[in-house]
């Protein structure tokens, strides 16, 4: 339901601007991928960290307690709500860890890579700075990462979130004062 | 998809462009990479626009399109005021008071720049909406070229869209 109370935009006009951003960083990086994962990935870590505002705003959900609560919050509420499409978590066992796989991707849409790019760069990658940024802003670090991609064929889009560690929201004063 | 997402997007396309060490030593640079990739949105977006319409018959048509169906589908409003030149006919103002992609973005945010690079400003945020203006222009037929003017109210932007031929 939240996804009914944000403002919408055309999807084509974020996924155009998001291609001629990623044309750009490949122009800048001399076709380096792994440079370019790495900036989207920073990229999408700073729209995180404030996308979380809007989504604590608007969902007026209570804060997760546990780390695997995360993994079905951001699936069918997060994604739904920025992205337009929701994503299906499995969380595994150790529940220290979780795949979030999207059998769509609106930000492919008219993307077809060129072969030299295509087992390199993560296309879509800005979704796993978002998805890290927005996870520290409530306090859990992440890694994030891509392991499937439709732009590479494969059948679907799968991103892997690892828990790193629980952040104190009690942060030491610094000084000794 | 989440209308603070473009804005969100932007905001951090500005900030890549103008920190990136390849585009960071001059301004020209800078402008250069954000109007481009402005102009190719823009050319494609209209191409999506104009899709199921019949062609518009002259030049101020086309601009009247863009002030509104396209800085709808764009920015959320239409422009506020659209005004010719006195003495030259080939000159359009298209002003917006409160231009969306301006109104989250504060001056006093941006950090200042080390030795040698570029300082960011207001302005910079302006320059990929002007690309996407001559982009789309192009697409219509037009060549132009479109200066953003900052002012005089706090998010407010002019367009100024010379037009070289049609």
């Amino acid at each position: 339901k939240a996804f009914e109370r944000v403002e919408k935009i055309n999807a084509e006009l974020f996924t155009m601007t998001y291609g001629a951003l990623v044309t750009q960083l490949l122009k800048d990086n001399k076709d380096n991928c792994d440079a370019v994962n790495k900036a989207l990935d920073a990229i999408g870590y700073k729209m995180g960290m404030k996308i979380v505002d809007e989504f604590l705003a608007t969902t007026a959900m209570g804060s997760c307690r546990t780390f695997a609560e995360t993994a079905e919050v951001i699936a069918k509420v997060g994604f739904k709500m920025f992205l337009g499409v929701s994503a299906t978590a499995n969380v595994a066992e150790s529940l220290q860890a979780y795949s979030l796989v999207l059998e769509e991707n609106p930000l492919n849409a008219f993307v077809e890579l060129p072969d030299k790019y295509r087992s390199e760069l993560w296309f879509s990658n800005v979704l796993c700075g978002v998805v890290r940024g927005a996870l520290e802003m409530v306090m859990f670090r992440v890694e994030c990462t891509f392991v499937k991609c439709m732009l590479r064929g494969d059948d679907a889009t799968e991103i892997r979130v690892t828990l790193l560690e629980i952040l104190n929201e009690n942060f030491a004063s610094g000084d000794d004062d | 998809m989440a209308d603070s997402c473009l804005e969100l997007l932007h905001n951090q396309m500005v900030e890549y462009v103008v920190t990136s060490p390849a585009h960071n030593t001059q301004r020209e640079a800078v402008y250069f990479a954000l109007e481009n990739m402005g102009f190719d949105v823009g050319h494609r977006m209209i191409h999506r626009l104009m899709k199921e319409r019949p062609l518009l018959p002259n030049t101020l048509e086309c601009i009247k399109f863009l002030c509104k169906d396209f800085w709808v589908e764009t920015f959320k409003k239409s422009v506020d005021s659209l005004r010719t030149h006195k003495n030259v006919n080939n000159i359009f103002l298209l002003k917006d008071t409160n231009f969306r992609w301006l109104k989250h973005v504060s001056p006093t945010s941006f950090p200042p720049a080390s030795d040698g690079t570029y300082q960011r400003s207001m302005e910079d945020y302006v320059i990929f909406p002007a690309g996407l203006l001559r982009g789309a222009l192009y697409g219509l037929g037009i060549q132009a070229v479109v200066e953003p003017i900052l002012g005089p109210e706090v998010h407010a932007c002019t367009f100024q869209v010379f037009v070289k031929s049609e």
